[in-house]
């Protein structure tokens, strides 16, 4: 589903993000990528979603190299990865039910469809009497729940979480977990870049270590840290 | 037709929520475009009243009394023959002494002192071109039946280079005011754009296309343009309807243009603020929509 080949990638001013990534993800995997600040996570999920341009190495992203896609296709690119972010990244004056449907807006579905896909997403969310609420009005955790449903709502193949727990308490953090957990066993690909040892170490997934730029550990039922550094 | 309909909402909505910024672009049109028009049509009233101001009589020849009427009138019609003329009129001795008594109607003494014979018959000569007066002179000067030829030839030469310095002037004024109410648009525009970069990243990240992005803000900036555009046009009809209604009827210049230019300038000032305004947004969400 993710597969990258010695991705290098050095930003303006010779800052090195990430040297010689190597990276495969299966259909319907649930990864952790972990590492301290300035390993390069948020370079790896730019990159997936073409937000910055790899230097070296090759992308493939559900079967299509990213990598020599062109511009004009990146939104089709976005449409099949779902992204939840930190900082949520709503709309602030439109309601959650209009900032859902906002990604089916963007793909022309017809309006009978929008309504039924975004209660079906706002149910999986736990936000079924929250939909004509703005978000200023809702918790940080709401908020949060928000953006999953509208990175899930057209059902891509793919989510992609950038410390989507960052801004929130633990009891809150559990909650984004357990609708992840719930999208990902729909068979939906989730690579999540996290900071959260105790979500890491509860869940016992596939995680992926960054270290200044280069892969130091993938293990398939790991914990944050390396049981030998332990 | 859906996504239609979705695009023309989201643009009427990012009018709504915009208010003030789209009330600073669409009077940045208004002004520029009113300072356009107003431009355009001073220079057409300064056509107008050049034109009226030649028209009438360009040259008048006197006759001399000693030759027979049909060399004058063989005189006048090879005179009609020529290119730059556009229509002669014959006067003789009795027609003069009439305008004469006309002139000094209210000094009946010099009337009485002056006998119809004295004055001269005359041709009167109205050019197609009215520049064209010191070749028609010129042949007619030498003519042995030609006592005298007058024109008002410096006025003409003086009327013409004045007029086409004022031409000049309102086109070159017209043009750099069209080039500042593009600009302004634009940075209005960008302005607006900008304040809404955040929902611009939203669009982006969901898989919007660079052209389902741009469409509401194009369809926005061509509503802001043509409203502009709309009230400048108002306020010129008012101003110029206002004014030539208001003017006596015999000033010295006229103050009212044609419907017709009246028309064709205020759908072309539309047409220009409605382009106007899709060329700024154009211009401002270029630059957000860089992958």
């Amino acid at each position: 589903m993710i597969l990258l080949e010695g991705v290098t990638k050095v930003y303006e001013g010779g800052t090195v993000a990430l040297r010689d990534v190597d990276l495969d993800v299966k259909k319907g995997e649930f990864v952790f990528l972990v590492g301290p600040s300035g390993s390069g996570k948020s370079t790896l999920i730019r990159l997936l979603l073409r937000e910055e341009r790899v230097t070296r190495g090759k992308i493939w992203v559900a079967g299509k190299d990213i990598t020599k896609m062109p511009g004009w296709k990146v939104p089709h690119l976005r449409r099949s990865v779902g992204t939840v972010f930190q900082d949520y990244k709503l709309l602030p004056n439109q309601t959650v039910a209009e900032n859902v449907a906002f990604a089916l807006e963007v793909l022309g579905r017809p309006q009978s469809v929008i309504q039924r896909q975004v209660q079906q997403v706002l149910e999986l969310v736990g936000l079924t009497t929250k939909g004509d609420r703005y978000p200023r009005q809702l918790s940080g955790g709401e908020q949060q729940r928000v953006s999953v449903a509208r990175a899930f709502v057209n059902r891509p193949p793919i989510l992609l979480a950038d410390e989507p727990t960052g801004n929130l308490d633990p009891a809150t953090s559990v909650g984004i977990m357990r609708v992840l957990d719930r999208i990902n066993r729909t068979g939906t690909t989730v690579l999540m870049a996290t900071h959260d040892h105790a979500i890491v170490d509860a869940m016992r997934r596939r995680v992926v270590q960054l270290e200044r730029g280069k892969v130091v550990r993938d293990e398939t039922r790991g914990t944050y840290e390396s049981i030998e550094e332990l | 037709m859906r996504r239609a309909t979705y695009l023309v909402s989201q643009a009427l909505k990012g009018l709504r929520r915009n208010l003030l910024v789209v009330t600073a672009a669409v009077v940045a049109v208004f002004i520029s475009l009113t300072l356009v028009f107003g431009a355009l049509v001073l220079n057409e009233l300064v056509k107008v009243n050049t034109s009226r101001w030649q028209e009438g009589v360009h040259v008048i020849v006197f006759l001399k009394d000693d030759v027979p009427l049909e060399t004058q009138l063989g005189l006048q019609s090879e005179i009609e023959s020529w290119d730059e003329v556009q229509e002669t009129s014959y006067c003789d001795k009795q027609c003069a002494f009439e305008e004469f008594s006309q002139m000094f109607a209210d000094q009946p003494a010099i009337l009485e002192d002056v006998d119809p014979s004295i004055l001269p018959a005359s041709i009167r000569i109205k050019l197609k071109d009215v520049s064209t007066y010191k070749d028609v002179t010129f042949r007619l000067i030498d003519n042995p039946a030609v006592r005298k030829v007058v024109t008002a030839g410096e006025r003409f030469d003086q009327l013409t280079s004045v007029t086409r310095a004022l031409n000049w002037l309102g086109i070159g004024l017209a043009v750099l005011l069209g080039i500042a109410s593009v600009v302004l648009i634009a940075n209005t525009i960008r302005m607006a754009i900008y304040a809404r970069r955040d929902e611009v990243a939203v669009m982006r990240l969901v898989g919007a296309s660079n052209w389902f992005i741009r469409i509401p803000f194009l369809l926005e900036g061509m509503v802001q343009g043509l409203v502009g555009a709309g009230l400048a046009v108002a306020a010129i009809w008012l101003a110029e309807g206002y004014v030539s209604s208001n003017a006596p009827d015999e000033f010295l210049i006229r103050l009212s243009v044609p419907d017709a230019f009246m028309v064709q300038w205020s759908i072309a000032i539309l047409l220009f603020g409605a382009l106007a305004g899709i060329a700024g947004s154009a211009m401002g969400v270029r630059r957000f929509l860089k992958v």
